[in-house]
């Protein structure tokens, strides 16, 4: 088949999905056939909810990752952008699971952070966490990325702890007709992404991407990976006001999991399969670029299937009484536990954003959702729900031409947790153009998760632990039918967090450049912790004090630099050797970004991590001999020649190399028992190509 | 007798009336079926029969009388082709391009009203908004307008402006050609163009403009309140105006003038817009009286 007719076959697949399942059989209005339509109505583009404070203004510290950084970052992952952030680490739990934290105090399954993709939240329902190496996206659909550093739960819901990351994809016609971009290298990198953007008769302007994002990760780890992902977003402008959005993400997953030398480790390598269908629909009334109404739907899934391959030694009878034998045998009879699970969210959602006059404006809404999750070995034999309620009320009171005042706030009623109240108080202060001081106090919730709330864990073994040797015989020598058994009493409950902040941002056009600073104390409260019999409960506190500084500057159009540093202090009464170093104390972000000519152009993008470790890494007194990930050297270069390849509007060429400093300890501290260190991320260097047409 | 010379001072009377209803214009307005075309077609009919009462509107001409197709937007100037090559026409938001091509090429009389403003005027305006010496301001420039864009850029430079032009062939280049120019420009200008301004193309944009802090000027009323900073345009009232001007001379028996730039202009801002991307503009008031007295 040749390219044309492959392109019109994807086109009418894109078409067919339009008019199918958006059901967007609705009369046009805005196909401009006639030019004097070009002074006829458009619709408002520039809506009160797209309108915000000018962002040196804002009362929120922001760091917006735009198009420029995006590309430049020379990322394969969208996590890895997050290296942008002040403060922010990126962690690679293996070679294909990042995880990020904004503000230390972290494992895993970073609960404390919202995440959302065009407003609505895809951090998981039963863990709390994101699953980054999951999301549905190309980079390619990335309009910007804005990450609320701090919390911010008043204005964006739950979860909106440590911080919000706010992914806003492009509008469906801002590329070409068709976009492409591979990559390919080394570890296996094998990346595609294909994207066609149009518009239909009936006005509806859509893109819809299919992709692949396949790695063998690191040496040391077993987690290959290989996603198929698929996503397609439209609007369709129903009358100059109105409009209607539609969303649409799948994503199919194959991913290595456990650990090489699996003596002393209860996962050996094995896969985990998982897919996912989100679904969002949003209806705007754009009635003013002062006024807007939204209501939205959305439905996610999901599936994991993961067969853990347990090694019999681990069992409790072998390490009870064989400890010596057990690592001079093979192991005896492997056995598999479910550990699958499927998540589902619901949720309706509405909010109202307009202007009383000059002065005052406002935003207020409500949503309600349910998450519901099923998991036979984690959460027992029946599905668990969460419902979840909440109001909030955002208002903005330019009460003197130099002073505005931010007042927001949100009830939340969660069938998890106790209801709560956030809310957050902020004066910006501009006494000369350009130069910002900004005074806030906010305080935020995180509600468990349905994990942490209601795990129920058993682990079902085969009719005996040992081979020969009856189920009812097996309790008495030491073993159980169930080896593992832990029942949460549903103690979780809110952790709680305060927060005081000054800030200052600036802007120099002049000289091109913009910076920010800010320094913040953060009271944390009821920290989830896990007693000895691994039921979840509110047991620590921790006082984090954290300063940065971001500035970015553009002396030119061909060069752009940006240094981002971060200083954090914890300190936890509670649980010190958890906590204290569970944030970096220096973080430095630097982006250099220049076009050397028309046709290269050269970026590095350096991060440095101080030491620190992961609190689910073992805590620094659980493993004192090697408790912390020493400070990370983080480069990634990247450098791009533009081709004139026919058929193609643009090309690029550009060779990428991750990790350019060589070999370091990711996330975990730990050794593995052939004496390997077990997380080490490598130098990772693939070719991409960037083409649209 | 002083019958007589009653009924022959009345024949005196009716003489011109007679000639007048001999030369009676007939005006047909075509085109405006729909939206801007609607509100343009309905202003014009409103203006003449309270100006001109006598011009007679026909959907069909009768064949004494002077004649005047009125053809509004590229839908009524598709109606034109099968017209009878002596009917003189008034093109009122044509596409510019077919215009000219037909106006050079065939002897009918005819006149437009382009759906422009003077370039000058465009660029007095982005002058007034954006002061700063040597500041460069982009132009996505389609097939329509790319023969004029070395004039564009001397007028630009004659404001000590420089104009980066990023030229496109359909609509799925906009975008990418708006990353480009948000790059090297500090204000982006939307001039008339049916390739760069639709509305698959107005949305992407504005939103690109919007999140790279760089203000879009544009044309239209309905532009201004999608999203752009600022606009000069012309509003259905003023376009039937000058239309109202031409028929009248034309009427008193003065040939067809040239085609014509858009004569009257409103400036429309956007404060929210402007207040978002903290900036601080003159009253639309001020800035339309010194256009007003600027050299275009």
């Amino acid at each position: 088949m040749d390219l044309p007719d492959l392109r019109k076959k994807i086109a009418r697949f894109a078409a067919f999905s339009v008019t199918g399942l958006g059901g967007l059989v609705l009369p046009a209005w805005c196909h401009a056939e006639d030019a004097a339509e070009e002074f006829g109505e458009l619709p408002v583009v520039l809506s009160a909810s797209r309108l915000r404070q000018p962002l040196v203004e804002a009362p929120s510290a922001v760091t917006v990752i735009d198009r420029q950084m995006i590309e430049a970052s020379g990322a394969r992952q969208i996590a890895d952008l997050m290296r942008y952030v002040p403060g922010a680490v990126v962690g690679y739990n293996d070679g294909n699971r990042p995880v990020v934290a904004l503000q230390g105090l972290s494992g895993t399954y970073a609960s404390g952070v919202q995440v959302l993709v065009d407003g609505v939240s895809v951090y998981t329902p039963l863990w709390g966490g994101m699953q980054w190496e999951e999301l549905p996206l190309s980079l390619d659909d990335l309009e910007r990325i804005e990450v609320i550093r701090g919390p911010n739960a008043a204005v964006f819901g739950p979860n909106s702890f440590a911080g919000v990351i706010n992914i806003i994809t492009r509008y469906p016609t801002a590329n070409s007709d068709w976009k492409l971009t591979a990559n390919a290298g080394s570890r296996g990198v094998a990346d595609l992404s294909l994207s066609r953007s149009s518009s239909l008769e009936n006005g509806t302007n859509y893109r819809v991407t299919f992709g692949q994002r396949a790695s063998d990760g690191f040496d040391t780890r077993p987690d290959t990976q290989r996603q198929y992902f698929g996503n397609f977003r439209s609007e369709y402008q129903v009358d100059s006001k109105d409009s209607l959005h539609f969303a649409l993400y799948a994503a199919d997953n194959k991913k290595d999991n456990g650990d090489y030398g699996s003596t002393g480790s209860s996962q050996v390598p094995h896969p985990n399969y998982s897919n996912k269908l989100d679904v969002q629909v949003r209806w705007t009334s754009a009635i003013s670029s002062e006024e807007e109404w939204w209501i939205q739907y959305y439905h996610q899934q999901s599936r994991t299937t993961d067969d853990v391959n347990v090694n019999y030694r681990d069992s409790r009878f072998w390490t009870k009484y064989f400890t010596a034998l057990a690592a001079l045998v093979p192991n005896p009879l492997p056995y598999a536990i479910d550990s699958g699970y499927e998540t589902q969210r619901d949720g309706v959602e509405y909010q109202h954003t307009f202007r009383f006059n000059e002065a005052v404006r406002a935003v207020y809404g409500a949503e309600t959702r349910r998450d519901l999750a099923t998991s036979k070995t984690y959460l027992g034999s029946e599905p668990q729900s969460a419902i979840l309620t909440r109001a909030y009320g955002n208002f903005e009171w330019n009460f003197h031409k130099d002073w505005t005042l931010h007042l927001a706030s949100m009830v939340e009623k969660n069938s998890l947790a106790d209801t709560g109240v956030s809310s957050k108080l902020a004066f910006t202060w501009q006494p000369i153009d350009g130069h910002v001081f900004r005074l806030g106090v906010s305080t935020a919730l995180r509600t468990p998760s349905i994990y942490e709330k209601r795990a129920n864990i058993s682990y079902p073994i085969p009719a005996s632990i040992v081979p020969f040797i009856p189920a009812s015989v097996v309790p008495a020598i030491g073993g159980s039918p169930n080896e593992i058994r832990v029942w949460t009493r549903g103690r979780a409950n809110n952790e709680k967090l305060s927060v005081e902040e000054i800030g200052y941002s600036v802007n120099f056009p002049e000289w091109n450049v913009v910076g920010e600073a800010r320094w913040a104390w953060s009271h944390y409260k009821d920290l989830m912790g896990v007693d000895g019999n691994g039921d979840f409960y509110n047991k620590d506190k921790a006082e984090v004090e954290s300063g940065d500084l971001t500035v970015k500057w553009t002396p030119n159009e061909a060069t752009m630099i940006r240094i981002a540093l971060n200083k954090t202090n914890i300190s936890s009464s509670t649980d010190p050797a958890t906590y204290n170093q569970s944030a970096p104390k220096d973080t430095v972000s630097l982006l250099w970004d220049q076009r050397v000519s028309y046709n290269w152009r050269l970026s590095a993008n350096y991060q440095r991590v101080g030491e620190m470790h992961w609190t689910d890494a073992g805590n620094t007194s659980f493993n004192p001999a090697n408790p912390i990930i020493p400070a990370i050297d983080y480069l990634t270069l990247r450098l791009g020649r533009r081709l004139n390849l026919t058929g193609f509007s643009e090309s690029e060429l550009a060779v990428v190399v991750q990790n350019a400093l060589g070999n370091h300890r990711d996330y975990w501290a730990g050794v593995a028992a052939n004496g390997q260190k077990e997380t080490i991320a490598p130098r990772i260097s693939f070719l991409q190509f960037v083409g649209q047409f | 007798m002083r019958i007589f010379q009653r009924i022959g001072f009345a024949f005196l009377l009716l003489i011109p009336l007679m000639g007048w209803a001999a030369e009676v214009l007939s005006v047909r307005l075509i085109g405006g079926e729909a939206g801007f075309s609607a509100q343009v077609q309905a202003r014009i009919e409103t203006l003449i029969r309270q100006v001109e009462p006598d011009v007679n509107f026909v959907e069909s001409f009768p064949s004494a009388s002077r004649r005047l197709l009125i053809a509004i937007g590229a839908k009524g100037w598709r109606t034109i082709e099968g017209a009878p090559v002596d009917l003189p026409i008034l093109a009122v938001l044509p596409p510019r391009l077919p215009y000219d091509l037909v106006a050079t090429t065939s002897n009918r009389p005819m006149s437009a009203v382009y759906g422009d403003m003077p370039p000058g005027r465009f660029f007095n305006f982005v002058q007034l908004l954006s002061p700063k010496k040597g500041s460069t301001v982009a132009l996505i420039a389609g097939p329509s307008l790319l023969p004029r864009v070395s004039r564009f850029e001397s007028f630009a430079a004659e404001r000590n402006m420089h104009l980066h032009v990023e030229k496109i062939e359909r609509e799925s280049d906009v975008g990418p050609a708006v990353e480009r120019g948000v790059q090297h420009a500090s204000l982006m200008l939307a001039l008339p163009d049916p390739v760069a301004h639709t509305a698959a193309t107005v949305p992407p944009l504005l939103l690109i403009t919007y999140r790279a802090g760089v203000p879009v000027v544009a044309y239209s009323e309905a532009y201004l309140r999608a999203g752009a900073v600022a606009a000069l345009y012309a509003t259905p009232e003023q376009i039937a105006q000058q239309v109202l001007e031409i028929v009248s001379a034309y009427k008193q028996g003065k040939p067809l003038p040239p085609a014509q730039t858009l004569k009257y202009f409103t400036v429309g801002l956007n404060t929210s817009v402007a207040r978002s991307l903290g900036l601080t503009l003159p009253p639309a008031e001020e800035l339309e009286t010194r256009l007003r007295q600027m050299k275009e």
